[in-house]
């Protein structure tokens, strides 16, 4: 599990850096919203066909961002989510328990138009669930993130804004488990999250 | 470069959509009943807990060591089930319980699937009403010794016992024709294979003919 934190975090300090050096103070944001992921794994048993599916979990994002060119900043965000899953097969539902997920993208963004901005990244995932079961017997695993999105800002004070920020990303998952029972390739669990929260900045908006 | 980045990840997001390939599973030996039919032919009995049911309740008796057997015989199968096809606890009260676990023979006469280990045997009760196909829990384990309590490797064979007999309560009614089968009729090994895996995985996602009554 250090292995791939400590992947993370060069990526991080790598781009963060150049940053630090122009500016000593970053802007700071959160959102709380909703993230939805697509099915964690389709299985075949038998003719019937079974969906491990996640359900759409609350969502805590925080994160922080320092201008390294006049349209190009780097970023790190942080995000914790929370919910069930389940296994659906011929109509019927199995509550598998809990998924906790804690995602760090270290990103690049800038500016679209005057109040939007994308911003995209890597980073890593880690899916841990409330108990190591089923596809997760040997337990949560770590994985590389892919991820984009856009933030949409509203002024609200000099310094503060709303902030509704929108992400797609992709990380892939196999546990252990599913690897042993024979299992081939590789599973991507692509997500799509909505957020909306506070920006503070350290440059007032024009 | 930023527009280079930008490629990448959008790259990813767009590969990054691609599924991981699901197990055949072909490596599995029967598990059905199979009974004469009225008016000539087989009838195919198949029986898998259903998930309103779960997690199962298990009692064992507190002889032989069986509660710990038990214990871990529901670890054992639990974790050949990918998606909590089977879940059980253990209770102290055996009234109500789904599957209960005594040390003893079994009542002769009765439709029994039997095993014999080295230095312990078992049995489970399969009370199927052959009219209605309806099952009517608890299902009953017997185990008992073939040697002295303190004879060697006794321990180990309660343990096999126990996890293949609760093999037979969770729908597997027939043996394995193959030694390194859990479910092989004189059982040897300790943990299920692949095979009982996937024999297991199927039970419970094939349509069942035999019916729980509550």
């Amino acid at each position: 599990m250090m292995r791939p934190i400590s992947v993370a975090c060069a990526a991080i300090l790598s781009l963060g850096l150049p940053g630090i050096a122009q500016a000593q103070q970053p802007d700071l944001y959160f959102q709380l919203g909703a993230v939805w992921a697509a099915p964690l794994l389709h299985d075949n048993i038998a003719g019937q066909v079974i969906t491990t599916q996640q359900s759409i979990a609350p969502m805590v994002r925080i994160g922080a961002g320092l201008p390294v060119a006049p349209k190009l900043g780097v970023g790190l965000e942080a995000t914790f989510a929370w919910g069930g899953y389940s296994a659906d097969a011929g109509g019927a539902s199995t509550d598998l328990g809990n998924i906790t997920t804690l995602s760090f993208l270290a990103n690049l963004n800038g500016p679209i138009v005057q109040r939007l901005r994308w911003r995209a990244g890597i980073g890593m995932i880690g899916t841990i669930p409330s108990e190591d079961a089923g596809i997760f017997l040997q337990g949560g695993s770590w994985n590389v993130l892919f991820g984009a999105g856009l933030d949409y800002a509203v002024p609200l004070k000099s310094k503060l804004d709303i902030m509704i920020g929108a992400r797609a990303d992709t990380h892939t998952l196999t546990p252990g488990q599913t690897r042993l029972v024979g299992f081939g390739g590789t599973q991507w669990v692509p997500q799509v999250s909505l957020g909306v929260g506070l920006s503070l900045k350290k440059v007032a908006s024009p | 470069m930023t527009r280079r980045a930008l490629r990448w990840v959008l790259l990813a997001l767009v590969a990054g959509c691609g599924d991981a390939a699901a197990p055949l599973r072909a490596d599995h030996y029967e598990w059905r009943l199979f009974e004469p039919a009225t008016g000539g032919g087989i009838d195919t009995l198949s029986f898998a807990w259903p998930t309103a049911s779960q997690p199962l309740r298990i009692w064992a008796q507190d002889s032989l060591g069986l509660v710990a057997h038990t214990t871990a015989a529901i670890q054992t199968w639990q974790a050949q089930f990918l998606y909590g096809e089977f879940r059980g606890v253990m209770v102290s009260d055996s009234t109500g319980a789904d599957i209960i676990v005594v040390a003893g023979q079994a009542p002769a006469g009765g439709p029994v699937l039997p095993s014999m280990a080295r230095q312990c045997q078992g049995a489970t009760d399969v009370s199927v009403d052959p009219l209605t196909f309806i099952l009517s829990p608890p299902m009953h384990i017997y185990i008992e010794l073939r040697f002295a309590p303190d004879a060697p490797g006794v321990d180990a064979c309660l343990d096999l016992t126990t996890a293949h007999e609760l093999g037979h309560a969770l729908g597997i009614f027939q043996h394995s024709p193959d030694p390194d089968d859990l479910m092989y009729a004189d059982p040897i090994v300790s943990v299920p294979s692949a095979r009982d895996r996937n024999t297991a995985e199927r039970a419970y996602h094939t349509p069942t003919t035999i019916q729980l009554s509550r």
